[in-house]
């Protein structure tokens, strides 16, 4: 079981996603600096700098604030990350509540930021891949902060 | 009856001229002519790499190795490609867009290789065995939106397709990535369509004031404006629709539908951005072209309200988002949000394209209901 979120969780997530090469390779290839940021319900940020690299995240970082080094950072409460994933590994897949379009669009409970509209399209460019990214969240044995 | 075209014999009485008689004379006697053996080489030992060997060779690969940086002013109006050596006496195409900053945006050539490598099937890649009868509201919704689509999106293949021709062979990146956008929408209208008539609801009503701003686009007198209207304007809007119809979404086939269609969509108006950003900075007569593209899209937001106030597409959409007729004021409180969102996508487009719109334009910052 890794524990969600670290560092380590990201990187079991990214080496899944890697054994589904085929997938991503169907998708198209990313690149792009994808930040995490997570409000640990009132007790500090973690931040994370996932690095997309044709079709696989090439290195994962744990940073302090992932915003300035990121295209774009996808953002929100603990909460709600939390229950995106769980949404993923019970259902195999997100319901179609808990996509990452779904929970972006409103600005609740997910939060889309860029430094400017251009790297903020990436987000929409490469939707599928950072979809089908997350998705791999269904292999990933995953013990949840409380 | 039709009458057949006259032969010409070239006064060799054949359908050769002197110079191929000639060279047939001397290939029967086993002379090969081998001049273009003692051509000029200008690109002989040149060997592109793939930067990423797991993506293949790109454009960026082979731009890289030679001749990728096209010029400001070809000299040629010409097919021949950038690079190649060519005849003197070659025929003048007359391309009208001769001039880089007329057509070219700095990631256009990226552009191209992610939008071939995003191609979906709308037959194949859609799972429409997972669409499931829908409450009679919801369904004439979904077709609501589904026949606008239809109707909108091939209007950005129509567009590429008037102005490609006549856009100078030497920029082909910006050529080739708008034929990925034709495709695109040839698509998108595909989809919309066999979404619209493959669930009992079929397609719906079209509008005179679409049409109207449709025409707007197609007939725009230069290709700067009209892709500021259709790139950064209408698609931008749209592409908020995309992702309006991916939130709204009630089983995996609609997911999926939008959430391909968002891909696509956010390409042509990444282009479009950024070619309007290349146009505004190399301008020869850069503040007049500032100036212009101010009063155009002075009268081309009025299409935002034209849009969002239509209630052939918000209704259907509020609808959509409160679960049903019964739920459509809760629905409409998303359609504000809807509102605040494209209005501030499109000023940061704007914005960073050179010309910032955000304290003179007339669009109101909130829903005006």
């Amino acid at each position: 079981m890794t524990s969600f979120p670290s560092r380590q969780w990201f990187e079991d997530l990214a080496s899944r996603a890697a054994d589904d090469e085929e997938l991503f390779k169907k998708l198209g290839y990313v690149e792009a600096k994808v930040g995490i940021k997570i409000d640990a319900n009132g007790r500090g940020t973690r931040g994370y700098l996932l690095d997309f690299s044709g079709y696989r995240v090439s290195s994962v970082a744990e940073v302090a604030d992932p915003v300035p080094q990121s295209d774009f950072t996808i953002e929100g409460t603990l909460t709600a990350w939390t229950d995106m994933v769980r949404n993923i590994q019970e259902n195999g897949e997100p319901d179609l509540e808990h996509t990452l379009n779904r929970l972006t669009m409103a600005g609740v409970p997910l939060k889309l930021v860029a430094s400017d509209q251009l790297q903020a399209d990436i987000f929409f460019r490469m939707n599928q891949s950072f979809q089908a990214f997350f998705n791999e969240a269904v292999k990933v044995p995953t013990e949840f902060a409380s | 009856m039709t009458q057949a075209p006259p032969v010409s014999t070239n006064g060799t009485g054949t359908i050769f001229t002197p110079d191929q008689l000639t060279y047939i004379d001397e290939l029967k006697k086993g002379r090969f002519d081998l001049q273009w053996l003692k051509d000029p080489k200008p690109n002989w030992g040149i060997r592109a790499e793939m930067r990423k060997p797991d993506r293949g060779l790109t454009l960026q690969d082979i731009n890289a190795a030679y001749a990728g940086e096209p010029e400001d002013k070809p000299a040629l109006r010409t097919m021949a490609p950038r690079g190649s050596v060519v005849d003197d006496d070659v025929p003048d195409m007359g391309y009208t867009y001769n001039e880089k900053y007329q057509v070219w945006a700095d990631n256009v050539v990226a552009l191209y290789e992610e939008a071939t490598a995003r191609q979906w099937s709308a037959t194949r890649d859609i799972p429409w065995d997972e669409l499931k009868p829908l409450p009679d509201d919801l369904e004439r919704a979904q077709c609501q939106i589904a026949t606008l689509l239809t109707e909108v999106e091939m209007i950005a293949s129509d567009f590429p397709a008037k102005w490609v021709w006549q856009m100078n062979q030497h920029f082909h990146e910006v050529k080739m990535f708008l034929c990925t956008q034709a495709m695109d929408e040839a698509r998108h209208l595909e989809v919309f369509r066999k979404r619209a008539l493959a669930n009992g609801g079929g397609l719906m009503r079209c509008l005179t004031g679409t049409e109207v701003f449709l025409k707007t686009i197609l007939h725009a007198p230069t290709y700067v404006q009209g892709s500021f209207l259709m790139h950064v304007l209408g698609e931008g809007l749209i592409l908020d629709i995309f992702r309006s119809g991916e939130f709204l979404a009630k089983n995996k086939t609609e997911k999926e539908i939008y959430r391909l269609c968002i891909q696509d969509e956010a390409r042509h108006v990444s282009y479009g951005t950024m070619h309007l950003k290349y146009f505004l900075a190399h301008h020869p007569e850069r503040e007049k072209a500032i100036a212009e593209m101010h009063q155009l899209a002075e009268v081309a937001e009025l299409g935002i309200p034209g849009f969002l106030t239509n209630p052939y597409i918000i209704e259907p959409l509020a609808v959509l988002m409160g679960d049903g007729v019964k739920g459509i004021d809760k629905g409409m409180e998303a359609i504000r949000l809807v509102w605040v969102r494209m209005r501030e996508e499109y000023l940061n487009r704007c914005a960073l394209a050179g010309f910032d719109r955000r304290a003179i334009t007339k669009v109101p910052a909130d829903a005006p209901f």
